[in-house]
């Protein structure tokens, strides 16, 4: 559980991280779009530059990730698609691997983009349009990638065998005008890093992560995030099974943080987990709670932990038949919803975090 | 109080299309049921289900076809069918059609829960 906790940490100065490991496709980058445009408070200017470099990064990974997807399954490196809204600013990164032979051309190419200035930029972006340039070659995406960034593109390849390098991209814009640059400062500028995407990458190879989501968990931000999800889930044969139990699922554990989840720092601050083990998914969610809240829920949760499947069916019908206030969003049968439909028993955990507040996690296998 | 024949609502990202007709007798709940308040999207629905049945059709058929829907709809679904259940043990026909697709269990299972708990006429389609 503490998996819930330790990842909020790491994206702690996050006011939004989505983080997806897996097979991209051009439905999946309008999701995204969708995600960003309700997750975020900012001009339009800035969501439509930040949806515009969200398609081109799935573009990237689409078009120019090289090998098929059995050879990323078999080396377990995944590609990864990055979105942050941090400090006021966007970083928006992919990951994916490619061929040693193509690596030193694609680096001298975003070298070169990104040592002109937006004039000289312009004219490129012209020129190739203008000759009608054959611009599947990251040519073109590139240059409209350096052309709505705030700062030049940071890329790193990394040697993996004798073929194939991992080939890590990022870039960043400001969504708002600050007379600071606060991405410079230490502890920011440590954790906008790309070393810092790449040890996210890492981590989250080693711990079976597949998606990370952590911000306010809004209604809004709901339906982008099933959408992504089953998109996801449909394209892979092996999880169809299980499409629509994960997203049944996961609609409870989300409602379950918007309803219930304490507000921390002025949002409804939270963290959902998917993990994939032993061919088993896994949603794991986090929220803030009071800490007089603790015991009272960790009682309720024990309660229908103990129940087997028949008293749990028959607590769901007790509950649901009950005359209750039908005004009220919380019916009281959410957690036995989950419980029901987890094909293991629910586990939790409360980690103290101040004097008032507990991080309270909790994680169901499908 | 003059009922309204027709209630009839669009569907959205994260609530489903109503079509409650009683001129044509087609009454319909299609799509996703997530709203973030459900009982006020529900609550005209309900009084709505609440006046047609004091002055029911002589057959009444409830068709349920709902992707996905969360625990507080499940409520306010379950408020839908006592209404219905009262028309069937006033005389009416009525009978509930839950519509499933073919891979998803855990939906039939949903409307499996309801027909359990209900007194009331229940048909079960594949998509």
């Amino acid at each position: 559980m503490e998996i819930a906790y330790k990842y909020y940490q790491l994206l702690s100065l996050d006011d939004l991280s989505f983080i997806y490991l897996g097979d991209f496709d051009s439905a999946l980058a309008e999701s995204f779009s969708q995600l960003n445009e309700v997750s975020t408070q900012d001009s339009k200017t800035v969501k439509s530059k930040v949806s515009f470099l969200i398609s081109e990064c799935f573009q990237n990974v689409i078009k120019h990730a090289d090998k098929p997807e059995l050879v990323t399954r078999t080396n377990n490196k995944p590609s990864m698609f990055i979105v942050r809204e941090i400090n006021n600013s966007y970083i928006i990164g992919s990951t994916n691997l490619v061929d040693n032979t193509k690596k030193d051309r694609l680096g001298e190419k975003i070298k070169s983009i990104s040592k002109l200035n937006p004039s000289e930029l312009n004219s490129i972006y012209k020129s190739a349009l203008a000759e009608n340039e054959n611009t599947s070659d990251a040519g073109l995406g590139l240059v409209t990638m350096a052309q709505k960034s705030s700062y030049p593109i940071e890329f790193e390849f990394e040697f993996l065998n004798y073929f194939l390098s991992i080939f890590f991209i990022q870039t960043k814009i400001k969504s708002k005008e600050k007379t600071n640059d606060n991405l410079f400062e230490d502890d920011l500028k440590e954790r906008s890093s790309l070393n810092y995407f790449k040890s996210l990458y890492k981590k989250m190879i080693d711990e079976d992560v597949l998606m990370i989501r952590k911000g306010d968990f809004s209604q809004q931000s709901i339906i982008p995030l099933l959408n992504i999800i089953e998109s996801n889930l449909s394209s892979q044969s092996k999880w169809k099974g299980v499409k629509k139990k994960t997203i049944y699922l996961l609609i409870e554990m989300l409602q379950n943080m918007s309803l219930h989840g304490k507000t921390h720092d002025g949002v409804k601050s939270g963290i959902i987990i998917i993990t994939k083990k032993f061919n088993q998914l896994s949603i794991i969610s986090g929220n803030f709670i009071s800490k007089e809240a603790v015991e009272p829920l960790e009682s309720h949760l024990n309660e229908l932990i103990d129940l087997n499947e028949t008293e749990l069916q028959e607590k769901y019908n007790e509950i649901i038949l009950k005359e209750i206030d039908t005004s009220s969003q919380s019916t009281g049968i959410g957690l036995i919803e989950i419980m029901k439909f987890g094909n293991k028993k629910l586990s939790y955990n409360f980690t103290p975090v101040s004097d008032i507040e507990s991080f309270f996690s909790m994680c169901i296998t499908i | 109080m003059i009922m309204q024949k027709t209630l009839k609502y669009k569907a959205t990202a994260d609530t489903p299309e109503i079509i409650f007709d009683s001129i044509k007798n087609q009454f319909q709940i299609t799509g996703r049921s997530l709203p973030e308040n459900t009982h006020e999207f529900y609550k005209p629905i309900i009084d709505w289900m609440n006046e047609y049945s004091n002055t029911p059709n002589p057959f009444t058929e409830v068709e349920i076809n709902l992707d996905y829907f969360n625990s507080s709809s499940i409520k306010q679904l379950l408020l839908l069918f006592m209404i219905l259940e009262k028309m069937q043990k006033n005389g009416s026909i009525v009978k509930v059609i839950w519509y499933y697709s073919e891979d998803d269990d855990l939906n039939k299972i949903k409307g499996k829960e309801f027909e359990s708990m209900l007194n009331l006429n229940f048909e079960f389609r594949i998509i």
